[in-house]
């Protein structure tokens, strides 16, 4: 017999039906009353809860559980859905003002900051271009570096680095006779400038002045450190680089302390120095960086992500995920991602300010780094690291380029009139339109004389800087 | 229901005539004995009748009845002191259920001995047509468990005639055993 035999069997009895008496019993033993029911006609469930008897609860509580559950679960997703989606339309109001009011305070963000063409004849950077192409590295060492600054007498190997970069050093010459500059770099191609081969180019220069001052060729000297300083030069209106003449001006503090310039070679490193300064400082270059980044941001929250916005967001090896990724986790959490964009907007524009303003600045102190846990920090850090170093590096380097400019002013204004000055203020206007200033004091370098030379001092922004830069100057004579 | 919270002699009738036979075989099922049976289903249009505007908080008629029957039935075996009232006869005229052929006697002895509570489930599933899910609603437990029951009934019925048949068969665990 099986269970369904079973089932069969039951469903074929025959149940009796109740009696007729107890249809007569029924409705003789109950009384009904009618009484009108005020909202009889509403719909069940208007009723007055307390009145229920227990018995309705307990069956439409029963009947209802899960229903209820399912409702609850419902409701709560609605509710995230609806939480994410006020907050993603607040983020990104958020997000909208902040760029109203940086674009109102320092220009539209949509555009790129783009350098005027310039004739290519006339062009310096493909002139640096050309001679990079010629330049060759240190053959003695696998990796072409070399400490700075370089002892004397210039190391052999140095020598023969300096030797094998002639035609290059030859060809960089012609920077000089060219006045305009633009790398027509294209944003976002990756090798489109030749760095390694330009600084390799600048170390050769830099080599081969520092040969020719020992070897008591001044002038030679000063035309290298002018084809050097025309390299950064070349530079100082791109916003996405800035000048790398540390060398150059290494060179040229031992060029006034270790020999002796003409008049003529010691004014064109003076013009070649202030080509060298940046029309408005790093302002450009932080400005460029805050489009790049908010470029990057607004297309990570469509969940587009190049291979530069991977390595920024997601910069570990391990565990080893598809970038894929990172744009679908985007587009999930884009609400976080907006505010890391409003938070990484509201940190350039603090920084802008901060370069903006005047000198000597304020010290901020750098955001510290985020938790572990903080997502939104960590994203809006992977952005903005770095970025309160850019007025450090500009300062830096205008505190350097400053007292380059003001030595080679007092060694021009020796050799007019026979002794250095006793003040800085005696180089205006002839040798200098105006004192450059230190931006850590918000005054000129310190001078003083010193026997027949002078020493002249440069802050910079951390005292170690002063090892390797050209910040503090001992001329002898 | 509206009408019979609003007072409507008719309406008592009306639901009388459409609910009573079904409330009649399920508590057939749980008192087994025809008296008791009419004792119980009178109470229950006793119970409905004097409950007034909470009726128009009911939306399925035949499941609020049947659950009162279930709960007015709960109560009269708390009432008693000697818990389930059975009269432990199963002469064939006292059976209930009228089957026939020799087989007949078999099935009713089978049915009686199930427990009120599985056996409730059995009429109410089989005979009444109700879902797991309500039967596990009218009689206040869970789904899962009113299937289970179902599930042992018909295992100990199913058993108790292969024993009546002359075939072994081991006997289906008992609701306690679970």
């Amino acid at each position: 017999m099986k269970r369904t035999d079973v089932e069969h069997l039951v469903r074929q009895m025959a149940w009796p039906e109740p009696p007729a008496s107890l249809r007569a019993r029924v409705l003789a033993d109950i009384p009904i009353v009618e009484q009108p029911i005020a909202g009889a006609a509403r719909v069940a469930g208007s009723q007055d809860p307390a009145r229920r008897p227990q018995i309705a609860r307990e069956t439409e509580r029963s009947g209802h559980g899960w229903r209820r559950a399912a409702v609850l679960v419902g409701l709560g997703i609605l509710f995230m859905l609806g939480s994410c989606t006020g907050f993603d339309v607040w983020a990104n109001r958020q997000v909208e003002a902040e760029i109203a009011r940086i674009e109102a305070r320092f220009g539209t963000l949509d555009e790129k900051t783009r350098v005027p063409a310039v004739p290519a004849a006339d062009n310096r950077a493909r002139m640096v271009r050309a001679a990079a192409a010629l330049a060759v590295r240190l053959q003695d060492r696998p990796y072409h570096y070399f400490g700075t600054p370089v002892p004397s007498p210039v190391p052999a190997n140095l020598r023969a680095f300096a030797e094998a970069n002639r035609e290059a050093i030859r060809l960089a010459a012609e920077i000089r006779n060219r006045h305009q500059s633009n790398w027509e770099h294209k944003p976002g191609v990756r090798g489109d400038l030749p760095w390694t081969d330009i600084s390799i180019l600048g170390d050769a220069l830099y080599i081969s002045a520092l040969i020719e001052i020992e070897a008591g060729r001044a002038d030679e000297a000063s035309s290298l450190i002018v084809s050097d300083l025309g390299i950064g030069a070349s530079m100082r209106q791109e916003a996405e680089f800035w000048p790398s003449n540390e060398q150059a001006l290494l060179a040229t503090r031992r060029l006034l302390t270790a020999s002796a310039p003409s008049k003529a070679a010691l004014k064109e490193v003076a013009w070649w120095l202030n080509e060298n300064r940046m029309p408005d400082g790093m302002r450009p270059r932080i400005l460029a960086r805050m489009k790049q980044g908010h470029e990057m941001f607004a297309r990570l929250e469509q969940g587009d992500v190049d291979r530069d916005t991977a390595e920024i967001v997601y910069p570990e090896s391990w565990p080893d995920w598809p970038s894929a990724f990172i744009g679908i986790a985007a587009q999930i959490g884009r609400p976080f991602v907006r505010t890391a964009h409003l938070r990484y907007l509201q940190q350039m524009a603090q920084v802008i300010e901060l370069e903006s303003g005047p000198r000597p600045r304020p010290v901020l102190p750098e955001p510290p780094p985020p938790e572990p846990w903080a997502f939104v920090d960590r994203l809006t850090h992977r952005f903005a690291d770095g970025a309160w170093n850019y007025s450090d590096a500009g300062d830096d380097l205008a505190a350097e380029l400053g007292a380059a400019e003001v030595a080679v002013a007092l060694r021009r204004f020796k050799l007019d009139r026979k002794n250095y000055p006793d003040d800085l203020s005696a180089l205006v206007p002839v040798y200098l339109t105006r004192l450059p200033i230190d931006p850590y004091t918000g005054q000129p370098p310190a001078y003083a004389r010193q026997g027949d030379g002078f020493t002249l001092r440069a802050k910079a922004s951390s005292p170690w800087m002063t090892r390797w830069r050209a910040l503090e100057w001992n001329v002898p004579k | 229901m509206q009408d019979l919270a609003a007072g409507k002699p008719e309406a008592l009738g009306e639901l009388y005539d459409r609910h009573a036979a079904s409330l009649f075989r399920h508590a057939l099922a749980l008192t087994r004995r025809r008296p008791e049976a009419e004792d119980l289903v009178h109470a229950v249009f006793v119970k409905i009748a004097t409950t007034g505007t909470a009726l128009l908080d009911v939306r399925t008629p035949a499941h609020y009845l049947h659950r009162t029957l279930h709960t007015t039935w709960i109560d009269a075996q708390r009432r008693t002191i000697t818990g389930e009232r059975v009269v432990e006869s199963f002469a064939t005229e006292s059976r209930v259920w009228q089957t026939g052929g020799a087989d007949a006697i078999d099935l009713a002895r089978a049915l009686d001995d199930l427990p009120p509570a599985q056996r409730e489930v059995v009429v109410l599933h089989l005979i009444e047509g109700f879902s797991f899910r309500e039967v596990g609603r009218l009689t206040g437990v869970s789904l899962f468990t009113a299937a289970a029951r179902y599930r042992l009934a018909i295992g100990r019925m199913k058993a108790k005639l292969t024993q009546a048949s002359g075939l072994a068969q081991p006997i289906a665990r008992t609701e306690d055993d679970l």
